[in-house]
Formats: structure tokens, C-alpha cells, sequence
């Protein structure tokens, strides 16, 4: 991880990327007890969004660098490691607010507890309602910032859903 | 208190000290976990409770060259 931290510096620096955050399981142990995952996602603003390869710059920086690719992955240390656009005003929005911190000493920014939720609900598969419910029972994310976040980016039904099945009990 | 009572009592303490880890104690714990996941996820470990770990939402938008993921462990 410490070398993915260097890594997101070294794109930053360079322009291939203009903002990163750690998102998924791993942003997820941040705040809850650790969790089984098999790679790293990181949530990336680029400078061309649009552009239909909007990835190859960083694969192209990443492999000048020595680094090898791993399915659609790259890989960083032990870690797979998949570089995603931000795909959402969500995602855009969970991006921006992303915490600062540090990883053995090296700067990295990890999406916030109540973005991440907003993101596993928006996802909707198993593990993302286990996610959710992980961050709100330990009252890491909270249920008033995540409605908040539900107003703001349609996910009402989603919410209503999540709520039907696992908060009213 | 039961048998019962207490085994959730220090499953709970278990939970929350590993909740209290810090981030960096945490990724190595996923990090040391990782081979044996690998393991069990290419069929050669126990097997597998489910079978649809490529089912993702995440787009793929990896440039077409990187070689595909091993399939031959």
C-alpha cells in the first residue's frame, strides 16, 4: 500500500491524474474491522475524461515505471490494484471530499464513511449491504449524513429497499 | 450468562479489537490473507461456496492489450 501511496504522488505529479481516492474493501477497513479482498480499487479524476482510452495514460506511466499489468489490473506490491474513473456525480463527489491521510507515513486520500456507503448502496449487490450495514452499525457513517446523500443523488428507492430489509427490524 | 451469551459476549471483543486496529494493521492482515484467497479462488483450495467472483460492476476500461487473466493454474 505504502507503494501505491508513492505511486498516486508520482501520477499526480506527473498530470497523468488530477485527484485519486481509495474506494471498496479497502477504504472500507479504514473504519470497519478488515475484510477479505483480493485487489485495491482507487477512484481517479483524469485530465480527458472524455477520451474512449481514458485509462491508457496511466497504464502507459504505470508500465514506464516497471510495473506489470494483471488483468485489468495493475499490479502494486502484493496488490492488484484497478485505477476507475469516476463514473457518478456521486463517485465525482466522494472523490473530492476524499479524506487526507497517510499510509506508514506516505500520503493517500480514502473516500469518507458516509460516501462510501452512498456508493455500496448505489452498487446494490451483497456484500455492498453488508458493507453498509458494517459502516452504520459501527457508527462510522451516519444515518442522517447517508440520507443526505440519498436525497441528493436519486437513491431513494435503493435506500427505501436497504432499510426494508435490514434497519427495520 | 449461558454458554451461548458468553461465546457472542467475546465474539463481540473480538470483533471490536479488530475494528480498533489501525489501517495500516489491517491492510496487512487483508494483505497476509491474500495468497490463501488466491488459492481459493483458482479452484485449487477448498471449494468454493460460490462461483461468480467475476461478477462486477465495476467497467472494465482497461486498455485491450494487458493479457488476460491466467486460467491454467
Amino acid at each position: 500500500m505504502k507503494e501505491l501511496a508513492t505511486l498516486l504522488r508520482e501520477l499526480t505529479e506527473a498530470g497523468v491524474i488530477t485527484g485519486h481516492a481509495v474506494f471498496g474493501a479497502m477504504a472500507q477497513m479504514r473504519y470497519t474491522e478488515p475484510v477479505a479482498t483480493f485487489d485495491v480499487d482507487v477512484l481517479v479524476e483524469v485530465p480527458e475524461p472524455n477520451r474512449l482510452d481514458v485509462l491508457s495514460p496511466i497504464y502507459e506511466f504505470c508500465r514506464s515505471r516497471g510495473f506489470t499489468t494483471e488483468g485489468e489490473c495493475i499490479r502494486v506490491g502484493a496488490w492488484p490494484v484497478q485505477f476507475i474513473p469516476v463514473f457518478s456525480p456521486l463517485t465525482t463527489e466522494a472523490l473530492r471530499q476524499a479524506r487526507e491521510t497517510t499510509f506508514e507515513g506516505a500520503p493517500i486520500r480514502v473516500v469518507g464513511a458516509d460516501h462510501l456507503a452512498a456508493i455500496a448502496l448505489s452498487v446494490g449487490r451483497g456484500k455492498d449491504s453488508e458493507r453498509v450495514l458494517a459502516l452504520l452499525k459501527n457508527g462510522s457513517a451516519t444515518r442522517q449524513a447517508v440520507e443526505d446523500l440519498v436525497a441528493k443523488h436519486g437513491l431513494a428507492t435503493a435506500w427505501h429497499r436497504f432499510q426494508t430489509r435490514f434497519l427495520n427490524d | 450468562m449461558t454458554d451461548i451469551q458468553q461465546l457472542f459476549t467475546r465474539q463481540a471483543a473480538w470483533q471490536r479489537s479488530r475494528e480498533n486496529l489501525s489501517w495500516e494493521e489491517k491492510v496487512k492482515l487483508a494483505e497476509a490473507a491474500l495468497p490463501g484467497l488466491r488459492e481459493w479462488r483458482s479452484g485449487i483450495g477448498p471449494t468454493p461456496a460460490r462461483t461468480d467472483t467475476t461478477l462486477s460492476t465495476k467497467p472494465n476500461l482497461a486498455p485491450s492489450n494487458p493479457p488476460p487473466l491466467k486460467t491454467d493454474y
